[in-house]
């Protein structure tokens, strides 16, 4: 577990240094080198492209991909579903149904409150769940997955419905924002993101053998002392931190909490401990490759959101094909 | 456990459907009960019920003085390993990684393993004989290596109460006697053991005492022989036992 970990660390080091080089002007690795030596205060041009420009983007999407896949591989464990992901249970679409009514009731507010309002929405969305699911009795691990897909296309409705009524121009800014991706983005992106994101992945990690203990079953959990009920709310919080806060930055970005635990599982086994840091380093790589991929050598329409969808679909369905056997 | 555990009125429906009637009893410390009846009688129903995992009974059982759905979780789990009948592994855990699960209730959420946690781990896992298996990915055991290793798990949580439910399914026999064998061992140590079965040839060589229940009630309680060879157990089963002169049991329908 320590090799792959050590292994993900240095494939994301270099993935981060490499998606420094190119955009509307190709670097070389010494101007970069260069360039990212000299601070954030150096004089050059090409130091205010690393520092101001790529280096905070490149950073947010590295910290969305990390947020999502680790909490990608939380649900899967709390759900007992491999296909639970962040987008399954409206907490995602939550969000972008904040987003969405900001942008289009709010088209001048400050930068901060687009992602504050995602963020708000993720958090309000799985509340919800919460609040439906708990009041008045103890759902089973079902009905909250259940009551979490009604949710989303609820919100998902909700985001058509803003789509239809707005005009030529915000249709174009909403489904920019839905296509999920992480253009022009800034420091303060990775300042709203990253202590929420820290906070929630913290959670996840704390509640780790409770993930393992649930993954065999909630009678089981309770056989060995998990308080399942409590433990599901604690997920559903670092979660939601977690998602909340890439949802805000980046958009909705699908595929990446569904696909980057499972595969990383055949090499780092099941167990939270080993899973969580991993698929959060595994998922920051990811979607640090796809990002450069989608800026460099696609068409300036294919943002990261779609890519990810496009490229996720396929290998999903190959991961299927190839593990019929058990898929978690 | 110093006090017996005290089952008290319980009674659990589904709907209308009468699962569990008015079941009374007491488990006296150290002592090995075998939960029989035919299928659907309620045996993993009472077993669930006991250990607080199921939801919506009325009633009381009492364990040390406190009810069951009173005590916290982890400490519960402290006093009482309860072994479910269903198993499914989906996740690619590791036997050691599961045998280690019966520790967390004496760890909670973040200790690490102190070595008095290694050491029970280990035991269990070499009295299960499954410590060869240590690394292997839990999802490509076999039933019986499956058995064994969720069995571990509810021997390294070390509580002094044990519910079995159907531990002897999907052992070969050499593992069921092995498995007879330690069970006989923990309660010769002390240990309080209630274990649902099938098997009843195995049950009544091994068991002292039985609890038979049909249709959701409580028919009968003593020694297993005199359980098995009962009018209730003939009623419930629609078998008729008796010990024959040799020693061993003979079943015949009617």
């Amino acid at each position: 577990m320590k090799r792959t970990l050590a292994i993900l660390a240095a494939l994301l080091g270099v993935a981060l240094f490499v998606s420094l080089l190119a955009g509307s002007s190709d670097l070389s690795i010494g101007a970069a080198f260069r360039a990212l030596s000299q601070g954030p205060a150096g004089a050059s041009l090409d130091s205010g492209i690393v520092w101001n420009v790529r280096l905070p983007r490149t950073l947010v999407v590295a910290l969305v991909g990390g947020a999502l896949a680790a909490a990608g591989g939380a649900f899967q464990a709390l759900f007992r579903n491999p296909m639970a992901d962040p987008s399954l249970l409206g907490i995602a679409s939550g969000g972008s149904l904040a987003a969405v009514l900001v942008l289009f009731h709010l088209p001048q507010a400050p930068i901060w409150i687009l992602p504050l309002a995602a963020f708000c929405g993720c958090f309000g969305a799985a509340f919800l769940l919460v609040a439906l699911t708990h009041f008045g009795g103890r759902p089973t691990m079902t009905i909250t997955l259940l009551t979490g897909v009604v949710l989303s296309s609820l919100f998902t409705s909700g985001v058509s419905l803003a789509l239809l009524l707005s005009d030529e121009y915000q249709l174009r800014q909403l489904v920019f924002w839905l296509a999920g991706g992480a253009e022009a983005r800034g420091w303060i992106h990775v300042a709203i993101a990253l202590p929420s994101m820290l906070a929630g992945f913290a959670i996840l990690l704390s509640v780790g053998r409770w993930l393992d203990a649930l993954a065999l079953g909630e009678d089981h959990a309770e056989a060995v002392g998990v308080p399942v009920y409590r433990a599901r709310l604690v997920v559903l919080a670092g979660g939601a931190l977690s998602v909340g806060a890439a949802v805000s930055v980046c958009g909705p970005v699908g595929f990446v909490g569904l696909i980057v635990p499972h595969l990383l599982r055949p090499w780092v086994g099941a167990s939270a401990k080993a899973l969580l840091p991993s698929s959060a380093l595994g998922g920051a790589v990811l979607l640090v490759v796809a990002d450069f991929v989608a800026r460099v050598w696609l068409p300036a329409g294919i943002q990261l959101g779609v890519l990810t969808s496009l490229l996720g679909v396929p290998f999903f369905l190959w991961l299927l094909v190839r593990e019929r056997r058990t898929m978690l | 456990m110093k006090q017996p555990l005290v089952l008290d009125d319980l009674r659990f429906a589904v709907r209308d459907k009468i699962l569990l009637d008015d079941i009374r009893a007491e488990l006296p410390p150290g002592s090995m009960t075998a939960v029989v009846g035919p299928n659907g009688a309620g045996k993993s129903t009472l077993l669930k019920a006991i250990s607080a995992t199921l939801h919506g009974w009325t009633g009381s059982v009492t364990l040390e003085g406190r009810d069951v759905r009173k005590w916290p979780r982890p400490e519960l789990a402290c006093r009482m390993a309860y072994l479910p009948q269903f198993r499914p592994v989906a996740v690619p855990l590791s036997v050691e990684d599961l045998v280690a699960m019966g520790r967390f209730p004496h760890l909670g959420a973040w200790k690490p393993l102190r070595k008095s946690d290694r050491d029970a781990i280990e035991s269990a896992m070499e009295r299960m004989e499954i410590a060869y298996l240590r690394d292997r990915d839990a999802t490509t055991l076999s039933g019986g290596e499956l058995q064994r290793t969720f069995l571990a798990r509810c021997l390294a949580q070390g509580s002094p109460l044990l519910l079995l439910d159907e531990p002897l399914t999907g052992l070969d026999i050499g593992h069921q006697l092995a498995l007879l064998e330690i069970l006989e061992g923990l309660a010769a140590e002390g240990k309080t053991i209630l274990w649902s079965v099938h098997d009843l040839r195995l049950a009544a060589e091994h068991a002292r005492d039985a609890w038979l229940l049909d249709r959701g009630r409580l028919t009968r309680r003593g020694p297993i022989d005199e359980v098995l060879a009962s009018p209730e157990a003939r009623t419930a089963f629609g078998v008729e036992m008796r010990r024959a002169d040799d020693g061993s049991w003979r079943f015949a329908r009617g």
